[in-house]
């Protein structure tokens, strides 16, 4: 929660991650991937959060909680970086379910994608988190893998988010979402800004889009989002990508559009309720 | 527990280094908004004017009049054109609107060969010789052959200073959405690169550049009307492990002396 000109908004963040790589002798590798801040907060509370758990994972559960309080962020979703993170995901959901939603990971190319699949609803996460440089696909390559995850996650209630703007083209993503308007699919970065443009045409085609902020700096085209009637402030939702950006300077981006305080108290917490509690029902507890 | 988040506008004047025109009025708004006094006006306008340089300098012109004592403007180059074209052309441009540098943009399709890029450099020295500073976007156009991964500061801008160290260059977005970390490398191989801070998304980088180089090379720019100005304040505001001075320099002072080299 976080006041801005005396006004109140929660913060619940549909794009954050952890992972359980953090270890102290990797510290130099991590800065490729953390903001330096937030290094030094995990690493100043490491031996304290030794003595919480020796359970590396249940360890980082914590201290990725630390980072969400630190900067007052509600709620978070937890999208795993590498596969082994699926761990930490399901380990938050047990330990912070009011709190934290840790998603799944599925990769396009896995050879055992069926059981992929019903690993995900085994642990019965909200969602999951795809990335096309990570996993090696682009949405043109793995089209075929794709419709076929999107429809099974709308089925079994599961939303995917995918990193976008860089290592695919975001054009490609229609035919794919078309063919699975059952699902629920966040363009996580909106097309960063080489691909912001094809990112709103996709949510103009896609009314199952919804275009998630972090990372984008264009506030020009997030005002030229809302006012489109095909769009609208309700599919636009608030993201920091802890811990490689700075989650002030994302908040920021929110606290900058001129709209309404409660246009932006949408993007900020209410438009991700929403649309868990309607896409997800009696799955989201909270 | 609940915090205050309230914009923290500093009291002395802001050089912001990139901004465009929009509405008038709403420019001058925004100027007053944030305390900015000096700025650098780039190419393009709203429309895409790189293609057509004279509509360019008709759309700079009433802020070029306006504000003569405080904007700084850029200029351009047309690459699909000769040397003698461009010698004229930015000619024309220093007669017209007094550019102060020249901005390359990689949507206009240059190559990032010396042997391409030489006349054109030559026709800026032999304008302006070589104290006018070169600014470059950085974010470039994604390729499918190279499945979409951003071009790397190695292979783009640094190709560029490189092959015209007689001249200063800014790193426009420091780097931009896809090649912004290690910038402070150019800065290091690059006595005469600075890094322009307009959306470049991560901190971390630009605060490495003034851990391991210094605090003079950070411009602070907004893109404005593209981006929010607040935005951009907030993210040099929230630099780690920095002084409120190198900050200060970054905002204030660091663009004049570079325009005063």
């Amino acid at each position: 929660m976080i006041i801005y000109k005396d006004e109140e908004y929660r913060l619940w963040d549909a794009h954050s991650h952890f992972s359980n790589l953090v270890a102290r002798p990797l510290k130099s590798f991590l800065k490729a991937l953390a903001i330096y801040e937030i290094m030094d907060l995990i690493f100043a509370n490491w031996q304290r959060f030794k003595s919480i758990s020796e359970d590396r994972t249940e360890k980082n559960v914590y201290l990725y909680k630390l980072i969400l309080d630190f900067y007052q962020i509600d709620k978070a979703i937890h999208l795993p970086v590498f596969k082994m993170d699926r761990k930490l995901s399901y380990r938050m959901n047990e330990l912070f379910p009011q709190k934290l939603f840790g998603f799944g990971y599925i990769n396009p190319r896995s050879k055992k994608l069926d059981q992929d699949l019903q690993d995900l609803v085994d642990h019965k996460v909200y969602g999951i988190k795809i990335h096309p440089d990570i996993m090696k696909f682009t949405f043109k390559t793995a089209q075929e893998e794709l419709i076929k995850i999107l429809r099974f996650c709308g089925e079994n209630k599961i939303i995917v988010l995918s990193h976008t703007g860089s290592h695919s083209t975001l054009k490609n993503l229609t035919p794919i979402l078309k063919k699975s308007e059952e699902s629920v699919f966040i363009i996580g970065h909106s097309g960063l800004c080489p691909q912001v443009s094809d990112a709103l045409q996709v949510a103009k085609e896609c009314p199952n889009s919804y275009l998630e902020m972090s990372g984008n700096p264009y506030t020009y085209k997030f005002i030229e989002a809302i006012k489109d009637p095909d769009i609208g402030v309700e599919r636009i939702l608030f993201g920091t990508d802890i811990p490689s950006l700075h989650p002030r300077v994302e908040i920021q981006k929110v606290l900058a559009l001129p709209i309404s305080t409660e246009e932006k108290r949408l993007i900020f917490s209410y438009n991700l309720e929403r649309v868990m509690r309607d896409f997800l029902k009696d799955k989201f507890k909270i | 527990m609940r915090q205050k988040l309230d914009l923290n506008i500093p009291k002395y004047k802001i050089f912001d280094f990139h901004r465009h025109i929009s509405n008038l009025s709403e420019f001058e708004q925004n100027l007053t908004e944030f305390n900015i006094d000096k700025f650098c006006l780039m190419p393009t306008t709203i429309e895409n004017d790189f293609e057509n340089i004279s509509s360019y300098i008709e759309n700079i012109k009433p802020y070029y009049e306006k504000y003569k004592d405080r904007a700084l403007i850029f200029g351009a180059l047309d690459f699909s054109n000769d040397y003698n074209y461009n010698r004229e052309l930015l000619e024309k441009q220093k007669k017209n609107i007094n550019i102060r540098g020249i901005k390359l943009h990689p949507d206009q399709g240059f190559e990032l060969t010396k042997k391409f890029l030489k006349p054109y450099f030559h026709a800026i020295s032999d304008v302006f010789g070589y104290k006018i500073p070169i600014y470059v976007h950085t974010d470039w156009p994604l390729k499918e052959e190279q499945r979409y991964a951003p071009d790397s500061i190695k292979n783009t801008f640094d190709k560029i200073v490189a092959n015209f160290s007689d001249f200063n260059f800014i790193m426009g977005h420091a780097g931009g959405s896809g090649a912004y970390l290690n910038v402070w490398k150019s800065c290091k191989k690059f006595p005469n690169v600075y890094l322009e801070t307009s959306m470049s998304p991560v901190t971390s980088p630009l605060e490495e550049v003034i851990w391991k180089i210094g605090p003079q090379k950070l411009l602070f720019g907004s893109n404005y009307p593209y981006c929010a100005t607040s935005i951009e304040l907030v993210k040099l505001q929230s630099l780690y492990k920095i002084s409120e001075e190198d900050i200060r320099m970054a905002l204030e002072s660091n663009a004049e002396v570079l325009f005063s080299k």
